[in-house]
């Protein structure tokens, strides 16, 4: 499966990608929101995990922008954030947030998701 | 080393430089800024800190850092106004996040900070505390305790199961399991409970009780991209009894919106769940509103899989639906295949029936895996940012360095050819030389860092020594962006220390004495960097009480570096504090003052060819400069020569050249020659005499330099050579220090040309009639 991973710490970012690779799905990475947008352009991925707070363009703002443009209304998103409020959780609903998982994430768990949406 | 390891020191790198942000932005919070983005990036870096912790089981780091965060939080939404934050606490705390990070990176023990945990709770507590006075309850001393009671944080928040994450991650990462993804531990952060210990199939025998889900998303859960089965998919499939598919709300055909969710589910569970850790499942895709949880009475139901002989007088509009048509509909789907009692309700299936599909599942999935292994492994290499053992950089450096010295040599061979070779030759050769220029500056490039690096460190530094030392300090930083080779880099960080420990300790007055002198409470120390004559020059500047030279007088010599009866200028004076054994504090204290400070720094410095030098006002302050090569590698310089012998000199401290014969020279009453330079006294120095040139001198040039003070000197030479980049080679490590010269270089006839150092070369100089006090110099 082709997932676009989007995180601005670096770390976090290689450990979900080597997460990923290592279950044999085909990553691309991106550093923040605006980043992930162009990155989803020219990736085409099939799965989109995203953080929150990065700088430049959030998680939140990246959904709804991924949302608004055609290519980006049938990937499901996934957001992987520290942040486990009711308000930001409804919030990223609204954007059109597919799945919340909470950091720090056990790879199994992750994986799990991921694969369910897996065709 | 193993790929995870790699990672957690890229982690430990990276926050270095999160918490220098989190630093900087504090201290700009601190000093007065109110822009909310200082905020979001200080929130921002610890957040990623406690991400990065929480994934390699950093415990005390993420309860620490979660409360932290969450402190900040309160800046961030607002509940706490930025104004009335309180950022020395903040300060502090970042301190104890970095001590944090040291410790765990190192493998020790992390001191708990409760007092600061306390104080940090209290952090957008006061407003609450009419209100709910449950809340301000007494300061805890571990992170879960302390967290805000506002934050409706989940119990895997608080204690993340980090160890287990990374033991998990350990095994995967090292035995490259090709295992199926845990099908329904999907949600589970705060479910660590393995899938094998789970009951195959929901039946009568199964432990728990009967719960039923009534999950009724809103319309828009198709245009959220989920899909019914997601949804489904992260119940456990073992603990499912049925599955009914409401269609009762959809609308018909005509009218029908196909990106509209009108289905509805009840689902029956025979489950060990919580409601909570049920609603846990749901969280991550649906809101509380869209599903309901009912109990049923704990009787254990009779049948497992015939829903249908239930009678469901609470939901009179469900349909029984073929609910595999719809999945099918929906899309293929081999986690609900896996399932065993998703079926038409009123159609009981065989238990044992989907049992092969239930296997055959992880056995497709598992197959294609294990060559798109080697294939992931191969593009992580490549995507994995590249850093460089700055040991390489020098390799390539050094070869850069062989090829300058090369090229020049190529020149100076051409030079010989007939005209005709040689016009062919020099285009090669011209483009040669810009090309070997090119590279230079492009290798340089990589090395050149910002001293940011090393500045960062240093408000720490302060605040801890103001706090030990009782004193009221502020710091003020400029030119943190001023490039410099990575070599440097790593020097600068000891003298600086050494500096400013110094001016905190012995400079600056304690708050009342400085009230007394008529000063502010508040001392300041300004710390600058900035590139003056080629070099890298770091001022420590404080507003203390400067050098109380009867006392280092008096001091030096009782110890014999000074004679009884020998005479210092002020200034020389205050050159003493460079000199070994000396301190003049009155009790020798933990952070300066045992005198083994000033005079390594000195020599430290020195080594790497550069200079330290004191300037002291009585009463006003002190400022100490350091001044250091931009690089240790390579120097554009000016060739010239003396007698027989040829200098080089950093093209950067050149200012201009003139004729020595149109230059009228007067001559000071005790010998010193003086020219007018752009209508200034500038002091003359014929270099062969200086340095001691061999054979017969016969100056024609006058070479305006620049000093590090920003002085100008006029140095008499023989003759230009040529202006060209030479290779920086050691002499200490080489030879041997000599007085004048910074280094040796190799020039393109291979012969040795010694580079000058227009600060030492004066000191040389002036070193004639004030042998003593040079040789203590030398000595210190």
């Amino acid at each position: 499966m082709k997932i676009l991973a989007i995180d601005d710490t670096k770390t976090l970012l290689a450990l979900l990608t080597l997460t990923l690779r290592n279950a044999g799905h085909e990553v691309a990475e991106a550093e923040n929101g605006e980043d992930g947008l162009t990155k989803f352009e020219q990736f085409k991925p099939d799965l989109v995990i995203t953080d929150l707070n990065m700088p430049v363009m959030d998680g939140i703002e990246f959904t709804r922008a991924c949302r608004s443009r055609p290519l980006g209304q049938n990937t499901p998103i996934i957001v992987l954030t520290t942040e486990n409020g009711a308000e930001i959780k409804a919030e990223g609903r609204r954007a059109g947030a597919s799945a919340w998982m909470v950091k720090p994430f056990e790879p199994n768990t992750l994986l799990g998701l991921v694969a369910r949406y897996q065709n | 080393m193993d790929p995870l390891a790699e990672l957690k020191q890229t982690f430990f790198q990276e926050c270095d430089e999160l918490l220098g942000a989190l630093e900087q932005k504090l201290q700009a919070l601190d000093e007065g800024s109110s822009d909310p983005e200082d905020v979001n990036a200080a929130f921002r870096a610890i957040h990623s800190i406690k991400g990065g912790a929480g994934a390699f089981g950093c415990t005390e780091l993420v309860g620490f850092a979660h409360v932290f965060e969450a402190s900040l939080d309160h800046l961030r939404s607002g509940r706490v106004a930025i104004e009335d934050a309180p950022f020395t606490l903040f300060l502090r705390c970042s301190d104890a996040v970095a001590d944090l990070v040291s410790a765990a990176r190192n493998d020790e023990p992390a001191t708990e900070r409760p007092d600061l945990l306390a104080a940090l709770e209290q952090v957008g507590q006061e407003p609450r505390a009419q209100a709910a006075p449950a809340v301000a309850a007494p300061a805890a001393a571990t992170p879960a305790a302390a967290l805000p009671a506002t934050s409706p944080a989940p119990a895997a928040d608080e204690a993340p199961p980090g160890l287990a994450a990374l033991g998990n991650l350990l095994a995967m990462v090292e035995a490259k399991s090709t295992a199926a993804p845990a099908k329904a531990n999907d949600d589970g952060w705060d479910d660590d409970e393995p899938v094998a210990a789970r009951m195959p199939l929901a039946s009568a025998a199964k432990p728990g009780r009967d719960v039923r889900l009534r999950i009724a998303p809103e319309t828009d859960l198709f245009r959220r991209v989920i899909e019914p089965r997601v949804v489904l998919g992260s119940l456990p499939a073992d603990d499912i009894v049925a599955i009914r598919c409401d269609l009762s709300k959809v609308p018909p055909l005509e009218t029908l919106d196909v990106t509209d969710c009108w289905l509805r589910f009840d689902v029956d569970l025979r489950t060990e769940l919580s409601v909570e850790e049920l609603h846990g499942r749901f969280d991550f895709s649906l809101a509380n509103e869209e599903f309901e949880i009912e109990l049923s009475d704990a009787t254990p139901a009779a049948e497992p899989a015939p829903v249908a002989a239930a009678p469901e007088p609470e939901v009179p509009t469900s349909v029984a639906a073929d609910l595999s048509a719809i999945l099918a509909k929906l899309g293929p789907a081999p986690d609900m295949a896996g399932q065993p009692d998703i079926q038409p309700a009123p159609v009981p299936v065989p238990a044992a029936a989907p049992a092969p599909v239930a296997e055959a599942v992880p056995a497709v999935r598992a197959a294609p895996r294990a060559p798109a292994n080697d294939q992931a492994a191969a593009r992580q290499r490549q995507a994995v940012s590249v850093r460089v053992d700055l040991d390489r950089i020098d390799k390539l450096m050094n070869l850069v360095g062989e090829i300058v010295i090369t090229q020049s040599m190529l020149v100076e061979c051409v030079r010989s050819l007939p005209y005709d070779v040689y016009a062919k030759t020099a285009e090669g050769i011209l483009t040669l030389s810009r090309q070997t220029r090119e590279l230079q500056d492009h290798v340089m490039a990589v090395r050149a860092q910002p001293v940011k690096a090393v500045f960062q460190r240093m408000p720490r530094l302060v605040r801890e020594l103001a706090q030990t030392l009782g004193k009221e300090v502020r710091l003020v930083l400029e030119g943190e962006n001023t490039e410099v080779d990575k070599t440097i880099i790593e020097e600068l960080a000891d003298p600086l220390t050494h500096m400013i420990r110094n001016s905190m300790d012995h400079g600056l007055e304690t708050p009342d004495e400085r009230v007394e002198a008529g000063k502010p409470r508040e001392g300041t120390i300004r710390l600058i960097a900035e590139h003056r004559a080629g070099r890298i020059v770091i001022s420590v500047t404080d507003d203390g009480r400067g050098i109380g030279r009867d006392r280092l007088l008096a001091k030096a010599r009782s110890r014999g570096l000074v004679g009884a009866d020998e005479k210092l200028a002020p200034e020389e004076i205050d050159q003493l504090i460079f000199a070994a054994g000396l301190s003049t504090a009155e009790a020798v204290s933990d952070i300066s003052g045992r005198g083994v400070g000033m005079d390594v720094v000195r020599r430290n410095v020195e080594s790497l060819g550069g200079r330290i030098s004191v300037d002291s006002e009585p009463g006003r302050g002190c400022k100490f400069t350091l001044a250091l090569p931009l690089t240790l590698a390579v120097l554009e310089g000016m060739v010239i020569r003396c007698g027989d012998d040829r200098y080089v000199i950093p093209i950067a401290s050149v200012i201009e050249t003139q004729h020595l014969a149109s230059t009228p020279i007067e001559k000071l009453p005790f010998g010193q020659e003086v020219l007018r330079w752009r209508g200034e006294v500038t002091p003359l120095y014929r270099l062969g005499t200086v340095m001691g040139s061999t054979g017969t001198t016969n100056e024609n040039i006058v070479i305006i330099a620049e000093t590090e003070r920003g002085n100008n000197v006029g140095i008499a030479v023989d003759e230009i050579v040529g202006q060209q980049q030479v290779v920086v080679k050691s002499l200490e490590a080489n030879y041997g220090a000599v007085n004048g010269a910074s280094a040796a270089t190799i020039l393109g006839d291979g012969l040795v040309a010694l580079i000058l150092d227009i600060d030492s070369m004066l000191r040389l100089a002036a070193s004639g009639d004030r042998a003593p006090l040079s040789d203590l110099k030398m000595a210190g």
